[in-house]
């Protein structure tokens, strides 16, 4: 841990060197020095670094900030809000500090959460504008796993949806954790609406199905390691989590790939996991 | 000049490794960025079930360093003009977006990047991210980004230490002058969609043998695990042949590798699940290559695969996801139930075939594949370019290989100087006898290869610990440029005088840091490489064991280097001469194309007359004149200045080693002795007399026989043609190969002087492949009866004085029924000559079991034998038709002007050594040694004469053996020395201990 002018913190054991912190951040704070980022202009704590980095190693020197302070306030109120704009529920500094998994665990608690932001009016900006794209893709996983998008929205209708399931809620967290789609969902504003680094832009369509795949990996990852102790068969992990068993081999593959998994199996396809 | 190559498959690489080390320079594009082709897919190869890639690997190494060669990958042809000996070709090379020259492969891109693609090399089974390598042991290893994929995220950039990854790479057009062309493109595989009654794409459970090719291997989805699309290990599996071959709706032809490669599928299948049932569904059986129809008898016998011969109907899935194959077999409909269906798919003509034929401006034939002649089989319409492998026929490896070698030696000739490349210049050599060990120790991170489970910085400390190092670094990547300037530097600054360096394997790496150690004026033979990555980074898990062995490891290099000698490599000139044995096409079409190169040739035939087999083959069956092709080869070989012919003669001795052959033969005119440099052993076969079948009756004879007849224009008014006669039984296992096509030929030219005959053919299997399956398919309509037998119930010829009769069993009909023809013919079969055992004695050459001359590898190097500087063609290696013949008389040119081309050969200067003082001259050494590299010499003493072991360096492979074997320590191998091995030893066991 780094303690960077007392303003973020990061955590050099998680940090893989992606450089989305830094070509992210709003005020050109942020500059990879000898391969990893470090606070080198004037940072004004608005937290989308910290919201937007694909290992969760950036964190906030404000204890009220980081994500264990924000997560048992959410406990309390399903509002969270640029403190600009709202005093009530949870009120941050700003909206580019949102972290999907902030909503999930909002979901978790009460099936539904409300986001209000600056939008335009934004001193961050856009990071209220990047907040969009982590609404969208918790909208999606709430899709896929059959719930009503509308529990997350940029006003306070969604606070009157009922809780979800316990299993469900896991699901979304892992969505919110994963590495890919949090990657992708970093990076979705900048690509579709300013260009890549080919100086292309991807149409959002385009991106929201790729953006969606990597969901619908995560969950189904999610749903397969929570059916598995240390080793079990496709046979099994069918039964408890009810998925078909050519999509549980079909995940199984790329789990392998990510080195999540080892593949083992006399008369079944069975999997060991990787601690 | 130089020569283009297109295509990195096995056959482009063939030829580009043999025009690049005849020292021409080589530009070899492939449209993949990476080269290897279909071969690097596959996970064993028939009929030996070698690993593919492992023996693919070090030939793609050999490319990627070979100073004659580049590669342009993710590259096409644009545009091509002028015309052979002066060709302008336009390439359009597509940007990867990653800078071949920085990426080290390390990998950590892949694994960082978000996006998901379907992984090709899998054939869809895993996936891949946007940024990849296409299979981990590619060349050029170089990570490339499917841009069709990429979101244009930026990790990939970040995250790169090497900062190789280059979004702003655009498409560049290179323009190239070349001499000649050669044509590599490989072939696709049918699209077994098409086929729709067997379910392809719509039943999970039926798969592509390609995709299952992938299951069994240990890079494959499930690391060799074999499981359905649920998981379940199929128990009982089905094969089906002929997907997309040999069928009318889709392609008439015969793609002639999949009944062997099934045959390797149920075999490998077996292995990896003992207890399952593997039925093969196939018209024929078409193992008809060198060893394969032993490699099915085995599956049979040995691994209890069961052949159906039926085609089967169509297939219908079970809601448990179990397939049931519907087949006719003797006219009757059969059902059964599988687990697994697995689709032979054929090969069809490459995607771009149309497009590169415009560009080139070649032919293409009825089925889209390039068109060749069957006199110049590896020569396109136009002068200049050339083919090779399945671009123009349907093949297997060895016949792909052979081909890339033939067209690499047509491509020669284009040649008029030869370009001298990469002759580099080194500084002096440092004399370092004398001085005390100074040890430089490079620990190699391998990106996170070693880094991650061996602590490299700790091993680096921990070598600064041990005798005789005074440098000890760890470098991210050992193998990369600047690692080398490093090691170069520290040699300068530290004044070291031996180098270890822990990382990977001396397989691929060891001539890099040899080299790096020429270049810092150091012997190349004060290098040790210690592998701390195949041999325990990658077999390890405990990062804290893990270390503790490569420190082991370590220190048994280091105690090694420090006794590490200079060494110097042995070179020996090369006699520009070539003895060839045999006088037949093969041996003809060989002295020919040397005679062309400016290298002279003995031609050695024993009969009286130039021609062997050629002189019985009065047509072909696509209606060439192989008595034309006959007088030609005669008269110009014996017109030929360069070519010397010794007729009614033999070799009787040879002396010598690679380059210095020295050889007596006998001819009428008494003893010659020759010296020459390379041998080419193109000594035929010959037909089999049969004992069985009532042969030596008048009316029964042989295919030879009938065609002769026919050649002198009697034609019977009805035959019945009995094949395999003398071939796939008890004494002769293998296919003759020839002998379906000549039954077919023979018949059609019967049919088409008196299409009133009656032929009827009984048969086992007929094996007309590739698109031969054409005559095959002609005869029939021509009204030729083909009659199924099988050895348990083979046909009968009775003889009743001038009568002939013969009896078969037609199951069809389920009855016996008689024929009474005018002549019986038997398809006899090709047997090696008698005298190869003798010629197999004298060059200490190899047979096989059936008495044709064992190559050096079956699949790789199918003219080349073991030992250096001799080479097979012809007939002598197995049966095989004119085009194929010639081929492999090309392919041996080619190889034997490896050698021929140059002045000198360096080789490794690791040889046996003999301390002479303690030599008694047992001669156990001599025995021990494989490659006869050892003899017992005279050696003058002040004394008199004594008797030592001698090492003749130039055929010594430096394995070792002799030093094993010596009961007085007397003979080592320099570089491996015992004290250097007993030093490695307590090196190892002080670490463990």
């Amino acid at each position: 841990m780094q303690d960077q002018k007392r303003t973020i913190i990061i955590d050099y054991k998680k940090c893989l060197s992606c450089g989305i912190c830094v070509s992210l951040c709003p005020h050109k704070a942020i500059e990879m020095v000898n391969g990893y980022p470090q606070v080198t202009g004037t940072c004004k704590v608005c937290g989308l670094c910290a919201g937007s980095c694909i290992t969760s190693a950036i964190s906030m020197f404000a204890t009220k900030f980081r994500d264990e302070a924000i997560i048992e306030e959410i406990s309390t109120a399903n509002l969270i809000s640029c403190r600009r704009k709202s005093k009530e529920g949870v009120t941050l500094l700003c909206i580019s500090r949102l972290d999907m998994i902030h909503l999930a665990e909002a979901i978790a608690r009460h099936g539904s959460v409300a986001v209000l932001s600056c939008e335009n009016d934004c001193r961050n900006s856009p990071g209220a504008f990047e907040a969009r794209s982590k609404i969208k893709a918790m909208q999606i996983a709430l899709s896929k796993l059959g719930l009503e998008k509308e529990r997350i929205a940029f006003n306070e209708e969604a606070r009157n949806f009922g809780p979800v399931s316990s299993e469900k809620a896991e699901l979304l967290k892992a969505v919110a954790r994963d590495r890919n789609v949090r990657a992708l969902v970093s990076k979705m504003r900048t690509i579709t609406e300013v260009g890549n680094v080919y100086g292309e832009k991807i149409s959002t369509e385009k991106y929201e199905r790729i953006l969606s795949d990597a969901i619908e990996t995560a969950i189904n990852m999610a749903k397969i390691l929570k059916s598995v102790d240390k080793e079990a068969k496709v046979s099994e992990i069918a039964e408890k989590s009810g998925m078909e068993k050519s999509e549980i081999v079909s995940t199984i593959v790329e789990m392998r790939r990510r080195g999540l998994v080892e593949i083992l199996g006399e008369d079944e396809l069975t999997i060991r996991v990787v601690k | 000049m130089s020569v283009l190559i297109v295509g990195g498959g096995i056959a482009g690489i063939q030829a580009s490794l043999d025009l690049a080390d005849s020292g021409l320079k080589v530009y070899l594009v492939e449209k993949l960025p990476v080269i290897g082709g279909r071969m690097s897919q596959l996970d064993k190869t028939f009929p030996t079930n070698d690993c593919s890639m492992c023996i693919l690997s070090p030939k793609l190494n050999e490319v990627a360093r070979h100073e004659n060669i580049e590669i342009i990958s993710n590259a096409e042809i644009v545009a091509v003009e002028g015309e052979a000996g002066n060709f302008r070709v336009k390439i359009r090379r597509n940007p990867t977006y990653v800078d071949r020259s920085k990426c080290t492969g390390c990998g950590v891109c892949a694994t960082l990047c978000p996006v998901n693609a379907i992984d090709e090399y899998n054939e869809g089974m895993s996936y891949r991210s946007a940024i990849f390598l296409r299979y981990p042991q590619a060349v050029p290893k170089a990570y490339v980004i499917d841009r069709s994929r990429c979101v244009g995220c930026g990790i990939c950039q970040n995250v790169c230490v090497a900062k190789a990854v280059d979004y702003t790479q655009k498409e560049e057009i290179i323009e190239l002058n070349v001499s000649s062309i050669i044509l590599a493109l490989g072939g696709k595989l049918f699209d077994a969609r098409r086929r729709g009654e067997y379910g392809y794409g719509i039943y999970p459970n039926v798969i592509t043998s390609i995709q299952f090719e992938r299951l069994l291997s240990a890079t494959g989805p499930y690391e060799g695990h074999v499981f359905r699309s649920d998981g379940k290990v199929p128990k009982k599996i089905a094969i089906l042949q002929c997907v997309g071959s040999r069928d009318a709706k889709t392609n008439p032809y015969c793609s002639s590798v999949c009944c062997t490669y099934a045959t390797k599928h149920a075999i490998i299948a077996k292995e990896h699940i003992p207890d399952a049932e593997i039925h093969i569904f196939a018209m024929d059986v078409r193992t008809f290559g060198k060893g394969f129809e032993e490699y099915a008898n085995r599956a049979k016998e040995e691994y209890g695969v069961i052949y159906h011969k039926a085609r089967v109907a169509k297939i219908f899935q079970k809601k448990n996801g179990n397939l049931i194959v519907k087949y006719e077999r003797d006219g009757k409909s059969f059902e059964e139930e599988f687990d697994l269906v697995v689709l032979s798919v054929g090969f069809e003509a490459c995607e771009d075939i149309r497009k590169y034929s415009e560009i080139f401006g070649i032919n293409l034939n009825e089925y889209g594949f390039v068109l060749t002649d069957s006199f110049s089989p590896v020569e396109t319409s136009k002068p200049g370019i050339f083919v090779a492998g399945i671009a123009c026929e349907p093949k297997d490896i060895p016949e792909s290989v052979a081909q890339a070698s033939a067209s690499a030696a047509k491509a020669l000739s284009y040649e008029k100087e030869r370009a001298v490349v990469g002759k580099k210049e080194f500084p002096p050599e440092r004399d370092v006898i004398g001085e005390v060990p100074r040890i430089g120790v490079f620990v190699c991170h391998c990106g996170i290869n070693i880094a991650s489970t061996v602590d490299v910085e700790e091993l680096a400390n921990f070598a600064k610990t041990l005798d005789g190092v005074v440098f000890s670094d760890h470098v991210l990547f050992a193998c990369s440029a600047d690692s080398q300037e490093r090691i170069k530097k520290a040699i300068k600054d530290y004044n070291l005088n031996r180098i270890v360096v822990a990382a990977c394997t001396p397989r691929t790496h060891e001539p890099l840091f040899r080299r790096t150690l020429m270049e810092a004026g150091l012997n190349p033979y004060l290098f040790e490489f210690v592998n701390i990555r195949e041999q325990c980074s990658w077999v390890h898990r405990d990062k804290a064991r893990a270390t503790e062995k490569a420190k082991s490891l370590l220190s048994a290099g280091v105690h090694k280097a420090r006794l590490l000698e200079p060494l110097q490599f042995v070179e020996v000139n090369v006699v520009k001469k070539a003895l060839i044995l045999g006088g037949g096409l093969a041996g003809m079409t060989a002295a020919l194309e040397l005679a062309k190169r400016g290298i002279e040739c003995y031609l050695v035939e024993k009969d009286s007359e130039l021609g062997g087999n050629l002189r019985h083959i009065y047509y072909t069956i696509d209606g060439k004149n192989p008595q034309d092709l006959l007088r030609k080869l005669v008269a110009e070989v014996e017109s030929n200045d360069r070519i010397k012919v010794f007729k009614n003669s033999t070799l009787e001795s040879v002396e010598g080693f690679v380059g210095n052959y020295r050889s007596r033969i006998k001819t009428p005119n008494g003893i010659v002795e020759i010296n020459h440099g390379a041998i080419i052993v193109a000594t035929g076969a010959r037909e089999y007399k049969p004992k069985e079948f009532g042969y030596g009756h008048r009316k029964v004879i042989t295919q030879v026989e009938l065609e002769e007849r026919i050649g002198r224009g009697e034609v019977p008014k009805s035959v019945v043609m009995i094949q395999c006669v003398g071939s796939r039984n008890d004494y002769r296992p293998y296919c003759s190969r020839i002998c379906c096509q000549a039954a077919i030929k023979n018949a059609l030219k019967i049919k088409e002087l008196n299409p009133e005959a009656e032929v009827l053919i009984l048969f086992r299997d007929i094996r007309t492949y590739g698109f031969l399956e054409k005559y095959y398919e002609r005869a029939s309509r021509e009204g030729v009866i083909f009659v199924h037998y099988t050895p348990e119930n083979p046909p009968v010829v009775r003889t009743n004085g001038d009568e002939v009769e013969v009896e078969f069993y037609d199951e069809i009909l389920g009855e016996k029924l008689i024929s009474k023809p005018e002549l019986v013919v038997l398809s006899s079969a090709t047997v090696p000559n008698e005298d190869n055992k003798e010629l197999s004695k004298l060059l200490k050459v190899p047979l096989d079991q059936n008495g044709f001359f064992l190559e050096a590898h079956p699949k790789l190097r199918p003219v080349d034998f073991a030992t250096e500087g001799i080479f097979l063609a012809g007939l002598a290696h197995s049966p095989r038709l004119i085009p194929e013949t010639i081929s492999l008389a090309l392919a041996a040119v080619s190889r034997a002007m490896t050698l021929l081309s140059k002045d000198k050969i360096i080789m490794d200067a690791s040889k046996a050594e003999v301390a002479r003082e303690r030599c008694d001259a047992c001669g156990i050494c001599v025995k021990a040694c494989p490659v006869s590299a050892i003899e017992i010499a005279e050696f003058k003493t002040r004394t008199g004469v004594e008797l030592k072991a001698s090492v003749k360096k130039a055929i010594c492979l430096g394995c070792g053996i002799c030093s094993a074997s010596c009961p007085k320590g007397a003979i080592v191998v320099k570089g491996f020395t015992f004290d250097q091995i007993k030093s490695a030893l307590d090196g190892l066991l002080e670490v463990s201990a």
